[in-house]
């Protein structure tokens, strides 16, 4: 079969030692980002972002999705061991996986989250192996209002989903899309909101809005929280780390749950690894025989939503590249890295660069592979890199970035622009107004205004166009029932609040 | 506790502007166009009276419940926003190995517990490790010193 043939040509590309190189640079990269707290995955990609302008795209892709799921892998360590979540989307294994090493089983907790991890991984692989060309074939046929009505619900789905104000993440959403206006209007060739300035022509650069979000702000809001001088860690042995045959048996079931629930999360626009992994734990609690034992350091805590959110990190790949729609603010700015080398991920990339595609596809077992290894043998390292203390850390990341917004087109304006998100993005901390709905925002703004204005030509003026059509009709339902969703729980959320502050 | 949550006020007031000024600035300066054929204004135009939307469904229910105000670390703030504005006005001026060392400075004061020790460290450290990866190894296009330029 064809399957075939395209595995061998992947790993004709993946086994090439430039290839192999990125790859492991990526995953150890990833890391090392995911075990330091208060720099994040979004912070490493748009910091190395400029480095891809140097490399192949296709080794350049390889390892900025090894970053992307390197970063879960490591995610975990902080949150095990300091109760200090390295990633958002390891903040739930904190829940059962300190308790674990306080209990003194802190290896075992490690090594069963390196093995769920590869576990959640290697089967979101090959979910994304197997249906990423028929997503795409079907995408073929796709028109303007259903590229529009994927996009509407990618947006949709990552405000409702996300905690929080639904007023407040939709409010975001808009936000980015009006800063994805910024630039030439590609219908009629104006230069809309460039404000004198020459370097607003190609729009806003992605990279100086994400290293101000997740560069600046981060550092400004993390410099006093963070811990300073040398945790105590404990030290951890592989022999401590072997796992006793009470928790193998209780590995598969948590592990095919949360597998499960984050790989159908991760393909859907809009939600990704951090969602799938609350939502594998509270699923996992609920289906346990006794939930008592959940948060004092039930196994199944950690393994639930560590394989949860390999799996949706794996997932996320597949609307990003069979569809060109990024699901998550991560894969947004992966898309753009691509985008940048002239390549256009959609449905036509599967037939148009397959090399690149499957050799992807390949180099996430090379980099799944790795990550094991780097785990469990190499986890002394790891534990004496979370005593790197942040105040020698963030100064060395502001600098980076300066120089990373500064490369890409070796514009001081760029700086000045990053600094100005920055600004922005802590304000928007400060108000609780989430960072993720905005980047998806500006990145899909333009592709969706697009499709938008060629649905309204195509359907003489009326919007409702959309609905005429049976794919679109029917994710626009979707989109529809995620907003009454979201809805409802705002107002149970607010009627429980009300309700307790009458209560105490 | 204030008796009102100004966070939110504030903040959905603000987005509620950035709205209006969007939408005003549209359709002051872009053709609108029909919705058959949308001119360069309608989208921003749109999206601007939608965002004003969701500012005042922010801003308005908080004026009638109590809220406290955020910690703002304006320690942090001033000096990463003056270490990054001394990198972007002397980078090009300067070179690089003297803009990082003043980066370098001023980004250590940005925390309360930085000591001497770190900031000297990092002043040599920091520089050496920027020149090695991005000019050396990247070739990003500029001077490592550059003085009186």
């Amino acid at each position: 079969m064809d399957i075939l043939a395209n595995v061998a040509l992947g790993l004709g590309t993946a086994l090439t030692p430039a290839n192999l190189f990125y790859s492991f640079a990526g995953v150890t990269l990833g890391m090392l980002v995911g075990v330091l707290p208060g720099i994040g995955a979004m912070a490493a990609i748009s910091m190395l972002f400029p480095l891809t302008f140097y490399i192949d795209p296709t080794s350049a892709i390889i390892m900025l999705a090894g970053i992307y799921y390197g970063t879960s892998y490591g995610g975990s360590t902080a949150s095990i061991l300091l109760n200090l979540p390295g990633e958002p989307s390891a903040a739930v294994t904190a829940l059962d996986g300190y308790p674990m090493a306080q209990n003194g089983r802190a290896g075992t907790a490690l090594m069963i989250t390196a093995l769920a991890s590869f576990f959640g991984g290697s089967i979101g692989i090959v979910l994304m192996m197997l249906f990423s060309p028929a997503i795409a074939a079907a995408a073929l046929q796709f028109g303007a209002w259903e590229y529009c009505a994927l996009m509407i619900l990618g947006l949709v789905a990552s405000s409702a989903i996300s905690d929080g104000s639904l007023a407040k993440s939709l409010a975001m959403v808009v936000l980015g899309i009006l800063f994805g206006t910024v630039g030439i209007d590609i219908y009629s060739g104006v230069y809309r909101f460039q404000m004198g300035v020459p370097e607003l022509r190609d729009g806003i650069s992605l990279v100086a809005f994400a290293m101000g979000l997740f560069g600046f702000a981060e550092v400004i809001s993390s410099v006093r929280g963070a811990a300073h001088g040398a945790p105590r860690i404990q030290s951890v042995t592989m022999r401590e780390m072997l796992p006793t045959r009470d928790d193998m048996r209780r590995f598969l079931g948590p592990a095919l749950r949360g597998t499960a629930l984050g790989s159908a999360l991760g393909a859907l626009p809009g939600t990704g690894p951090t969602i799938a992994s609350f939502m594998a734990y509270m699923a996992e609690k609920r289906v346990a025989k006794e939930p008592e034992r959940f948060g004092k350091g039930a196994i199944e805590g950690v393994i639930a939503p560590e394989s949860a959110n390999n799996s949706a990190g794996q997932t996320a790949f597949i609307p990003t590249f069979a569809l060109g729609i990024p699901g998550t603010a991560t894969m947004a700015i992966m898309l753009s890295a691509l985008m940048m080398q002239g390549i256009n991920p959609g449905p036509s990339m599967m037939t148009d660069r397959p090399e690149m595609f499957w050799g992807l596809v390949m180099s996430f077992w090379i980099g799944n592979l790795l990550l094991l290894v780097l785990n469990i043998p190499l986890v002394g390292i790891w534990v004496r890199l979370l005593s790197v203390p942040y105040g020698v850390l963030y100064p060395a990341i502001l600098l980076f970035v300066c120089i990373g917004v500064y490369s890409v087109k070796n514009s001081i304006f760029d700086i000045w622009l990053a600094l100005g998100f920055g600004l922005l993005g802590y304000g928007m901390r400060l108000a609780r107004l989430p960072v993720a709905p905005m980047v998806l925002g500006i990145v899909l703004g333009p592709l969706l205004e697009e499709n938008f204005r060629r649905g309204m030509l195509l359907s003489r003026g009326d919007i409702m166009g959309i609905f005429d059509r049976p794919i679109s009709a029917s994710v626009m339902a979707v989109s529809g029932l995620l907003l009454l969703w979201g809805l409802w729980r705002g107002l149970r959320d607010r009627r429980r609040a009300v309700a307790r502050a009458e209560g105490s | 506790m204030r008796n009102m949550d100004y966070t939110d006020v504030v903040a959905g007031a603000l987005l509620a502007l950035i709205g209006i000024a969007a939408s005003g600035y549209s359709f002051a300066h872009y053709d609108l166009g029909t919705l058959l054929t949308m001119g360069p204004g309608m989208f921003p135009f749109a999206l601007g009276l939608i965002l004003a939307g969701f500012g005042l469904i922010i801003a308005l229910p908080a004026v009638l419940r109590s809220g406290s105000l955020p910690n703002v670390e304006w320690r942090a703030l001033l000096f990463t926003f003056a270490a990054v504005s001394v990198f972007a006005l002397t980078v090009e001026r300067i070179g690089l190995i003297p803009s990082a060392i003043l980066m370098s400075v001023l980004s250590v004061l940005a925390d309360r517990r930085g000591t001497l020790k770190r900031m000297a460290g990092l002043a040599v450290v920091l520089p050496i490790l920027a020149s090695a990866i991005f000019i050396y190894g990247l070739g990003v296009p500029l001077d490592l010193v550059a003085w009186g330029r």
